[in-house]
């Protein structure tokens, strides 16, 4: 039985991870439940049923760190257990088994009885999620960014998975949780990724003689993710708040869409933004001095490309002003040439700083594997050949479709 | 790693960690002057200042220098730099994979050669009036500002970022001053990790010093002398957040301790506040259990002008409670000591430390944490964990006074 989907075999680090991903399409009805999910699955086990318990645990089988991780691409949801372990070269003890079967009953021995988790647990986690989301809605930075997107987002795909919902959470119940946990989980292999020292033979033994009693079968690996675009129609929307600062959100899209576009959307964003070229902060604070912090961000799944600025309520105007007409410039592709060339040797020295990280090498495999990015090298070929008429095309379709801002006091 | 110390004629302290199986080179200088130091002598007579200069001066020679705006400059052929301003000291780094020698020169010569003038100044002070309008916004901010104004005695301190007045009137007469007395090579310390050639890197930061002039007044920091109580026992602000949170910080008095004694203090508190406050606790879930509190706890220890102070924390609801739930626990000194436990976290810290030599930023930020704070001069190694017993650690703790405290509170209006 062929469980392990990719290893690397890592002796750079004195470390192994191993990642247990699960990937699904997501109801949009159990978005709530998955995140609460994730929360009772990080702290206890069916073995190891309070929190007490299982932090101390972790410490015996020497768990340098466990995680669960929940990423949303549209409605496409990867929800990864991870470990790392010291390598066998750092410990005399024998804890390889100890410590997988530990995550595994993790997954597959939950803290549920009759159905239903732990209420105690179950309603603390509610408790916090409602505490942290109220909390949440006053913090300036929260609101607007939450504002903004509800402004662009039609189909609310971005803010319903990015942001909470107390009417949602309010009404979820135990047993929901539990209905996820056996939608989603329950009897599914997950895909597994090693990155390290330890043998895969050894690991793969072990996850066989735990998983052989189980029956558990693999989800189809999916790679088609929705493209959801936001609307074309201009609107623009002003809130007041009784914040000092105001925040200002100007969102572009590209007219008529074209395939690949997306790696010309992703070298605007470079050149508005990245610390080699920061034509955004040059102009807002360097030469103007009307913000501390401004930037952009794209959405390249969705053809959204924001640009952001913190500023005073009496910069408001002028900060709307100097955006535009960076905006603008970026028709004269030429004068940024020498930027796009320190953006590309950027990027070729943060392929040599990537052989630092351990982590880099994995991520690019499980990225290559569900097609979710492209590794540094290949966007770095991209973006190298990307033709100056081709570019000058996308920034000549950019397109204002939003304006938001919530001005302070 | 191997740490090799160097002091240079001029008085610089230069800490090397060569590794050069690293693809990354990353050098940090570090200026013995952060938001605290307001007050400091020169040739004998005492200044004053207000609040924010460290700051302000941290973002002048950054911005403006001889050789232009530097982390732009750096940015533009991949090197990552930036500047920060703590409590105690103000910190320059730069992260690179090539141009090693040359960026090290810019870094060392732009700093040392600022523009400073009506006009800089004018520039600079406008994203810092942002920077400081923003952390107005955050209600956090205030309570961890202000939970530090309570214990520290020198109360002259306030912000690391001055108030808006204080931004808005500074002089440049003072930021000359205040750079000429604390930018100077016997007041800073460089450190060098991951791959370089030593040679070349020690001349290169020989010939960028060299290559500068810096002032010969005598100056010395002025720190209010300690009172043994802390400055306000309670104190709550009123904020509009949903959640209440509440900060309780201890001081302790270990002005006396040595360096290695704040060492194993460091890893005696860890141990302690894991076993008391963490997860494991009895504490925490008796919290939990009696809904006091929904999530965990948060703890911390630090070091200020010599003194360890412990930071207990948390959001919840029933605040007044939590609060006093942990001054009762601190009054009563009825603690937890689990031997099992505490051999399980020392076991975790050795490999920690282990690993910590995969990743250069953990070896460095500790170290330059270890060595400002307490001037330990040393990575902390595998023997000093082991040499620390069960029974040493205990005793380490109950010897501790945790009598002298200050509640912060961030309460709903």
């Amino acid at each position: 039985m062929n469980v392990i989907t990719k290893y690397i075999k890592n002796d750079r680090f004195n470390k192994t991870s191993i990642n247990f991903m699960f990937q699904f399409k997501i109801d949009k009805e159990d978005i709530m439940g998955i995140t609460i999910l994730r929360n009772l699955m990080l702290y206890t086990n069916k073995k190891y049923n309070s929190e007490e318990l299982f932090a101390r645990e972790k410490l015996n089988r020497f768990i340098l760190s466990y995680g669960v991780s929940l990423q949303f691409i549209n409605d496409i949801v990867f929800m990864n257990f991870s470990i790392i372990l010291p390598n066998p070269n750092i410990i005399k003890d024998d804890y390889i088994e100890n410590a997988i079967n530990f995550i595994l009953d993790t997954i597959y021995l939950p803290n549920i009885n009759n159905n239903l988790y732990d209420n105690e647990l179950f309603e603390r986690e509610k408790r916090i999620y409602i505490e942290n989301l109220l909390n949440d809605y006053k913090n300036a930075g929260f609101i607007a960014e939450k504002n903004m997107l509800d402004l662009v987002d039609e189909e609310g795909v971005f803010s319903k998975l990015k942001y909470k919902d107390l009417v949602n959470i309010n009404s979820l119940r135990n047993e929901d949780v539990v209905n996820i946990y056996n939608k989603y989980i329950k009897n599914t292999l997950p895909f597994i990724f090693i990155n390290g020292l330890i043998e895969k033979k050894i690991i793969e033994d072990i996850i066989i003689r735990y998983i052989d009693k189980l029956n558990l079968k693999r989800n189809k690996k999916l790679i088609d993710y929705t493209n959801y675009l936001v609307k074309n129609n201009y609107i623009e929307k002003k809130d007041n708040s009784h914040f000092y600062e105001s925040f200002l959100y100007l969102i572009y899209n590209i007219k008529d869409y074209k395939e690949n576009d997306e790696y010309k959307l992703l070298l605007i964003n470079l050149l508005l933004n990245s610390n080699s070229s920061d034509i955004l902060f040059n102009n807002l604070r360097k030469k103007s001095n009307l913000v501390y912090t401004c930037g952009s961000s794209c959405l390249l799944k969705n053809n959204v490309l924001i640009v952001k600025a913190i500023t005073s309520k009496k910069n408001i105007d002028m900060s709307i002003m100097v955006i535009k007409e960076v905006m603008e410039s970026l028709k004269e592709i030429d004068n940024y040439k020498e930027n796009i060339s320190n953006i590309l040797y950027r990027m070729s020295l943060n392929l040599e700083r990537q052989k630092d990280s351990f982590s880099s090498e994995i991520d690019k495999v499980i990225n290559n594997y569900f097609k979710t990015d492209i590794s540094l090298e290949e966007e770095l070929d991209i973006l190298s050949n990307i033709d100056k008429d081709e570019l000058l095309d996308v920034i000549n379709r950019l397109n204002l479709v939003s304006m938001y801002i919530m001005e302070g006091k | 790693m191997k740490l090799e110390k160097i002091i240079l004629d001029n008085g610089l302290k230069v800490f090397f960690l060569n590794d050069n199986d690293k693809h990354t080179t990353y050098i940090n200088l570090i200026v013995n002057y952060g938001g605290i130091d307001n007050k400091f002598k020169v040739n004998n007579k005492v200044y004053t200042m207000k609040d924010g200069m460290a700051h302000f001066i941290e973002h002048l020679v950054l911005e403006s220098t001889k050789y232009g705006d530097l982390m732009h400059n750096f940015g533009k052929i991949g090197i990552r730099s930036n500047g920060l301003t703590y409590i105690n000291r103000t910190q320059f780094y730069i992260d690179t994979v090539d141009h090693i020698y040359d960026s090290t020169k810019v870094l060392i010569k732009g700093i040392h050669s600022p523009i400073i003038n009506k006009e800089v100044i004018d520039n600079i002070k406008k994203p810092i009036l942002e920077e400081k309008r923003r952390s107005l916004d955050n209600k956090y901010n205030e309570l961890y500002t202000r939970s530090l104004n309570n214990i520290l005695d020198n109360n002259k301190y306030k912000t690391i970022l001055g108030e808006l007045k204080d931004i808005e009137n500074i002089k440049e007469s003072d930021i000359r001053l205040c750079f000429e007395s604390f930018y100077r090579p016997s007041n800073e310390v460089i450190v060098v990790a991951g791959r370089f050639d030593r040679e070349e890197m020690i001349n290169t930061i020989k010939d960028a010093y060299n290559s500068l002039e810096f002032s010969n007044s005598i100056v010395n920091k002025v720190i209010a002398k300690h009172k043994n109580k802390v400055n306000k026992e309670k104190d709550i602000i009123k904020s509009d957040l949903h959640i209440d949170r509440g900060v309780i910080t201890i001081k302790l008095d270990t002005k006396h301790y040595t360096p290695y004694d704040k060492l194993q203090l460091d890893l005696c508190l860890s141990c302690f506040l894991r076993m008391n406050f963490g997860l494991v606790s009895k504490f925490n879930k008796e919290m939990i259990d009696k809904k006091i509190i929904n999530n965990g706890i948060g703890f911390s220890n630090y070091i200020i002008e010599g003194y360890n102070y412990i930071k207990i924390d948390t959001d919840s609801n029933r605040i007044n409670e939590f609060v006093n739930n942990v001054i009762e626990y601190l009054d009563k000194k009825e603690f937890v000591f689990d031997e099992e436990l505490f051999n399980l976290y020392k076991k975790s810290f050795i490999i920690n430390l282990i690993l910590r030599d995969d990743n250069i930023y953990n070896v460095v930020d500790p170290f330059i944490e270890n060595f400002i704070n307490f001037n330990y001069e040393d990575l902390d190694k595998i023997s000093d964990l082991e040499n620390t017993s069960f029974n040493n650690f205990k005793k380490s703790i109950e010897k501790l006074d945790f009598s002298n405290y200050s509640i912060t509170i961030l309460k709903q209006k």
